[in-house]
């Protein structure tokens, strides 16, 4: 790409416009490098080089409270804390006979409890759940975790449940768009 | 290559017309660029014939799927994976893309159909490097048609027993969204392929002056329109179907069609700067590459598996190698030519200033990339991260919100800006006598809504969540000053040319915009975004809020009767001053579905009642994902929008989920403007010069082509008419269930499972034959015919049929012919018409608006064409000539001016 | 490229040569005859019950008969004679027109802008004095080219009467303005044309004399 080198000539109103032959011979008579008032191309490599470096690490710590990662409840509770506050996607099961949902002032409100491979985590959540949900269900919990007395509680904004076939191939792979 | 044992004509000529488009391709993609090389005029004409060739060759095989699906040919693997029996024909036409075998033929199609119209129409004007064109767009063919034949090919057949009926389109497919919005990202794509072939073809011929700019230019705005229009669609059927609240999620596969959109604006500006000022020329050649590039790289990143979404399709290795190998070739080829021909791409004169048009059009160029690459950069981060440290990640849509925003009204401010600039330089007394009304307007308006609106005062967070600022202010300030600047560009412009001509305001102003279509155009888009922001801007206040009642109205003793004030407080509730009352929850069935409604009473603060929403939910037979039919009452000041999240059909407990999603109709309003902004840029000059009764310019082919093209756009539009003709309404779909209901008790009922369909078979191909002709009239299947209808009626109705042929004579031709005909006039007389033919004996009927349309636009062109040969009054002759011979010139100058638009 | 092989006095084909009319007005007169009785032969198969899959044979029908069509004018023109006037007739005076065209176009946005407000009069008026100077070059450029000739033995007698006219003038007059009479005939070898808009060079004559046989050969 051209990098152009803006020629500004003074803005007093009055100064006549250069000729369009001038500039012409102008623009063909320095090289890129030479150009009047110009960086040589080195220099203007490395600073975009340098600008998109820190451009890039300004992306990467902004994004760190929309990046959300995702684990498996034994891989979560290995070490919680760790991910105490961050977003963060639980994959699991839900425990036989956790689940208690109430309606509390037009709110539904629901606890239940996620394990895998042994590991459990408690999860509460608020509002709609996937058709699915029920006793042993796979279901991925979308939300952050706080701690509570000392435990660990995933606090849930969204349920999803979690669709085996989503990523195999083949026959599957109807168009969306 | 996967063709198995194929007991389907249909398959085994497909999938040879397929290999032998593959052989015409490389032969006239050979001979083009060759041809063009060697300056063998001979290869390159050669090469021409072929790309047409290849067009006849892709409409045939097109239309053999085709018609495989409208003749439920299951042998086909792809017919039986997206199509069925009991759909309609319309949705069995639009399965062709209904998934990636198809829509990649579909892909081909529509290239093969935009290049022929291209290479056509530039024939003459670029006959030095046409072959180059033909040869790059055959290489692009020769890359889709490897995926289908190596891999993906649609007409691959079953090795084993075909299945009986399909599996069907998915029922969240079944909808007019399906029809059209694919087709439009799809034209939008190839429309982005033909700049990117004339760049290649500029490059390699070293033709590198305006000409292939000023070819490509419809190419460029109609990839503009139906890619704004394709990803406007798909945000206006996320938003009414998918029941999620929103029109815009960042998901990979919607920013898979806008990074292409941002070079594409990009170029579109670009290309003004190279042919005003002759700068730029590297830029708009680089953007075409991109765009091209990047709708290839979209393809990729949604097709492949590389990228995981809700739109995922699962992996698919082969295929993704498949992409990468091309996209390598790509770019090594592209920029290849690019950087050996940079010598020549040196511009010659620069920028004078930093307040003038060209470096408003450069800012906007680097805006527009940087918005490209971050879209691009975050979409790719979860699979860089995962293959880097195998970490899975998602980054939510409030990241990009938080970047995007800022970069936004950037572009706002300059859409807003750059019309008031001057070309070169603006002059400080200029700059000011331009900028005092837009921005006068802005700030006015921004102390008016802070004084009035508290809610405008809200500060969101920009780039970093820590980082407030009150964006909604900003944003309606820089609406404000690009509605400005616009305005005050059509009032400048037309009083002017009042001047000029000294004809009415009115006219002046139509004369104005007529004559400088691109320009006002222009505006008229620039316009459209400012209000699409206002769309936007909505999201700073939008609220989603879940509700549980536990019972409706209905269970009280006359409960639905009672006015609002009477309501017992368990069955209402109220969301940001809007209340609801639930009335009723009611399931209905039909052989397709059970649908769950929930019916509630919406009232406005004032406790007016606005409206009965019913938001639903349908659970299919097939076992098919339930879907949300969600209720939204839209309003031009915020839309309701109310889904039925989950019940409990016994006791009546409904969850519902509600948003108020404020000024969300701007943004569809705003695309109506853009579209319409679009329109008048693609009126042809033979349509002006028709009006305005002056002798036709010379002015280039390309723009014929839109009237072409505006073809399409109605031919689009007509197939929306039609696909939402064939759609069943679906307002909780309340008449057809009552209406079938007693259909049911009638034919003692309509499913699937009572065995009627094995009662009464036909005995003989003649009498299957008839029944193929007749159509069941239960009223509870979608109009199938007695033979292949599984409901009680049709049983009833083919012992009818078989007891009328008993009686007659059918060892002989003749009298199996007389039979046929009295069967079938026996029922036609006993229902009363020929509704009760599958086919009714003449019947075109759905084709009567695509005739008309395509009709309408040939006439006119016909006639314009027609008008203009008469031509009109020659402009009047000049005075004298003077002494010298430049004081001719002079006038002769002069009078090529005023011919000049 | 010698004499012989190019007849003068057919008469100079402009830009975008093809063959006469009346040589490919009966292929797709052919091809599209073709087309109808083909359609008629599905109508009949299906009984005349225009359904959508007896309207897909009918366009499956019709693009069978575009690519025989179209095969065949492919491997023909492949045969064919060469046309050697396919890359070079015409450029030079396209370019031209283009060029024109543009200075004009540019000229009337300057004048648009000044009357609208955007560039003073004063910068309109310098702008335009300079854009002017440039359209009339070019257009005393397009004049000389075109000329009145119609046949090609006309257009290489009035080139060669041009060049001997401007030859005598230079050797009359010392100190001139250049003259842009261009010096290539319209049937040469390829020149290579300039691609971007920039002034004129003073034609050399001497060059152009010298270098004129080579380049109407």
């Amino acid at each position: 790409m051209t990098e152009p080198d803006p020629t500004t000539t003074s803005l007093a109103p009055g100064s006549p416009h250069p000729a369009p032959s001038r500039a012409a011979s102008r623009g063909r008579a320095g090289s890129r490098a030479g150009s009047e008032g110009g960086l040589s191309t080195t220099v203007k490599v490395i600073l975009s080089v340098a600008v998109l470096a820190v451009l890039v690490g300004f992306f990467r710590y902004t994004a760190r409270g929309h990046t959300s990662h995702y684990k498996m409840v034994d891989e979560v509770m290995v070490g919680y804390g760790a991910w105490v506050g961050k977003p963060i996607k639980v994959h699991g099961y839900v425990e036989p006979g956790s689940i208690v949902e109430r309606v509390v002032d037009q709110e539904t409100v629901r606890t239940f409890i996620l394990e895998h491979k042994g590991k459990r985590i408690q999860v509460r959540n608020t509002g709609p759940k996937p058709d699915s949900f029920k006793d042993k269900s796979e279901v991925v919990a979308d939300g952050t975790i706080v701690e509570e007395n000392g435990e660990p509680i995933l606090v849930a904004t969204n349920l999803m449940a979690k669709c085996p076939s989503k990523y195999q191939g083949a026959p599957k792979d109807k168009l969306f768009d | 290559m996967d063709s198995s044992v194929p007991s389907s004509p249909v398959a085994v000529v497909g999938t040879i017309i397929v290999l032998i488009a593959y052989l015409v391709a490389a032969l006239g993609a050979g001979a083009g660029i060759v041809g063009n090389a060697r300056k063998d005029p001979r290869l390159v004409r050669a090469s021409v014939y072929g790309l047409y060739t290849f067009l006849g060759l892709v409409l045939l095989a097109s239309g053999l799927l085709v018609y495989a699906f409208v003749t439920h040919d299951y042998t086909i693997k792809y017919v039986a994976l997206t199509s069925d029996t009991s759909m309609s024909t319309a949705y069995k036409i639009t399965a062709f893309w209904g998934a990636l075998d198809g829509s990649l033929l579909f892909w081909v199609l529509v290239l093969a159909a935009f290049s022929s119209i291209a290479v056509a129409s530039n024939l003459r004007r670029h006959k030095d490097m046409i072959g180059y064109v033909v040869g790059t767009i055959l290489v692009v063919q020769l890359f889709f048609l490897t995926l289908l034949v190596f891999d993906k090919n649609p007409f691959g057949t079953y090795v084993t027993e075909p299945p009986k009926d399909g599996e069907g389109l998915n029922p969240l497919l079944q909808n007019y969204w399906m029809v059209i919005h694919p087709p439009c990202l799809y034209i939008g794509f190839v429309a982005a392929t033909i700049p990117f072939a004339f760049a290649i073809a500029a490059l390699a011929s070293g033709r590198l002056d305006d000409l292939w700019l000023s070819s490509v230019r419809v190419w460029a705005i109609i990839c503009f329109f139906f890619l704004s229009f394709g990803l406007i669609l798909g945000g206006r059927w996320a938003y009414e179907e998918l029941g999620w609240g929103g029109y815009w999620a960042w998901d990979p596969v919607e920013n898979a069609g806008f990074i292409p959109w941002f070079t594409m604006t990009a170029f579109l500006h670009a290309s003004l700067v190279q042919e005003q000022r002759g700068l730029l020329k590297a830029w708009n050649l680089v953007l075409v590459i991109l765009t091209f590039f990047f709708t290839i790289f979209g393809t990729f990143m949604t097709r492949s598996g590389v990228v995981a979404s809700v739109h995922a399709f699962g992996e698919d290795n082969a295929l993704a190698l498949q992409f990468i190998v091309f996209m390598i070739i790509l770019l090594v080829v592209s920029f290849g030519l690019v950087l050996h021909r940079m010598p020549r791409l040196r511009q010659e004169g620069g920028f004078e200033s930093f307040v003038s048009r060209e470096f408003a059009f450069l800012l906007n160029n680097w805006v527009l990339l940087a918005c490209a690459f971050f879209v691009l950069f975050v979409t790719m981060m979860p699979t860089i991260t995962e293959a880097m440290w195998g970490e899975r990640i998602t980054i939510g849509p409030t990241f990009y919100n938080r970047w995007m925003t800022p970069l936004g009204l950037l572009l706002l401010f300059l859409a807003g800006a750059a019309p008031l600039l001057a070309w070169r330089r603006t002059t400080r007394e200029r700059l000011q006598a331009q900028f005092v009304w837009p921005t006068a307007a802005a700030v006015v308006t921004v102390v008016l809504l802070a004084a009035l609106v508290p809610a405008a005062r809200k500060s969101t967070a920009i780039l970093d969540d820590a980082f407030l600022l009150p964006i909604p202010l900003l944003n309606f300030g820089l609406i404000a000053f690009t509605f400005g600047s616009i305005v005050q560009e059509f009032v400048r412009g037309t009083i002017a040319r009042k001047k000029q001509t000294g004809s009415d305001a009115v006219s002046s102003l139509i004369g104005l915009v007529l004559l400088k279509r691109r320009r006002y155009g222009g505006y008229i888009i620039h316009l459209a975004v400012a209000v699409m922001f206002i769309g936007f801007s909505g999201k700073a206040w939008d609220s989603m809020t879940d509700r549980t009642i536990q019972q409706p109205l209905a269970v009280v003793e006359g409960g639905e009767q009672l006015p609002l004030a009477e309501v017992p407080r368990a069955h209402v509730f109220q969301v940001k001053g809007y209340t609801f009352v639930y009335r009723r929850l009611v399931q209905t069935s039909d052989d397709n579905k059970v649908a769950t409604t929930a019916y509630l009473q919406l009232y406005d603060r004032d406790r007016t009642p606005l409206a009965l929403m019913h938001p639903a939910r349908w659970s299919f037979r097939k076992g098919t994902e339930p879907t949300t039919e969600v209720d939204i009452h839209e309003g031009l000041d915020e839309d309701v929008y109310i889904i039925l999240t989950g019940y409990d059909i016994d006791s009546g407990l409904a969850n519902f989920r509600i948003y108020i999603n404020p000024l969300i109709n701007w943004v569809w309003i705003g695309f109506v403007m853009l579209a319409f902004g679009t329109f008048i840029c693609l009126i042809p000059q033979r349509v002006v010069d028709l009006v305005s009764r002056r002798p036709a310019s010379g002015a280039g082919k390309a723009a014929d082509v839109g009237a072409v093209l505006l073809l399409v756009g109605a031919l689009i539009a007509a197939s929306v008419g039609v696909a939402h003709a064939q759609t069943p309404q679906t307002p909780g779909g309340e008449a057809r269930p009552a209406e079938h209901e007693e259909e049911m008790v009638r034919a003692r009922g309509h499913s699937d499972d009572a065995g009627w369909a094995h009662r009464y078979r036909p005995d003989s191909s003649l009498s299957a034959g008839i029944m193929k002709e007749l159509v069941c009239l239960c009223g509870g299947c979608k109009r199938e015919n007695l033979h292949d209808c599984k409901c009680g009626f049709a049983a009833q109705e083919r012992k009818k049929v078989l007891a009328l042929l008993a009686g007659h004579d059918l060892t002989t031709d003749a009298g199996r012919v007389a039979a046929r005909r009295s069967v079938i006039g026996a029922f036609i007389r006993e229902y009363g018409g020929e509704h009760v033919l599958v086919a009714p004996r003449s019947s075109a009927t759905w084709l009567v608006p695509y005739l008309a349309v395509a009709g309408g636009l040939v006439l006119i062109y016909f006639v314009g064409r027609g008008l203009i040969k008469k031509g009109g009054p020659n402009p009047p002759a000049p005075n004298a000539a003077g002494a010298t011979v430049d004081d001719a010139y002079d006038e002769k100058l002069d009078d090529e001016l005023r011919d000049t638009d | 490229m010698t004499s012989s092989e190019t007849p003068t006095d057919r008469p100079a084909r402009g830009p975008g040569t093809s063959p006469p009319p009346s040589r490919i007005l009966a292929p797709w007169i052919l091809a599209v005859a073709v087309v109808p009785p083909g359609w008629l032969y599905i109508l009949r198969t299906v009984r005349w019950h225009l359904t959508s899959s007896a309207v897909m044979l009918m366009i499956c029908w019709a693009a069978i008969v575009v690519v025989g069509y179209f095969a065949i004018r492919m491997a023909l023109s492949a045969a064919s004679e060469d046309d050697a006037s396919w890359f070079v007739v015409g450029r030079r005076s396209d370019e031209l027109e283009r060029e024109k065209r543009s200075l004009l176009k540019a000229i009337k946005e300057i004048e648009f802008d000044r009357d609208v407000g955007k560039l003073s009069a004063a910068d309109a008026a310098v702008l335009m004095t300079s854009y002017r100077a440039r359209a009339i070059e070019v257009i005393k450029t397009i004049e000389v080219e075109a000329g009145s000739a119609v046949t090609v033995r006309e257009q290489i007698l009035a080139e060669v009467r041009a060049r001997m006219a401007v030859d005598a003038k230079v050797k009359k007059k010392t100190k001139k303005a250049p003259v842009s009479a261009p010096v290539s005939a319209p049937v040469s070898a390829p020149v290579s044309a300039p691609d971007s808009v920039s002034a004129p060079a003073p034609a050399s004559d001497t060059d152009s004399v010298s270098s004129a046989p080579e380049s109407s050969s």
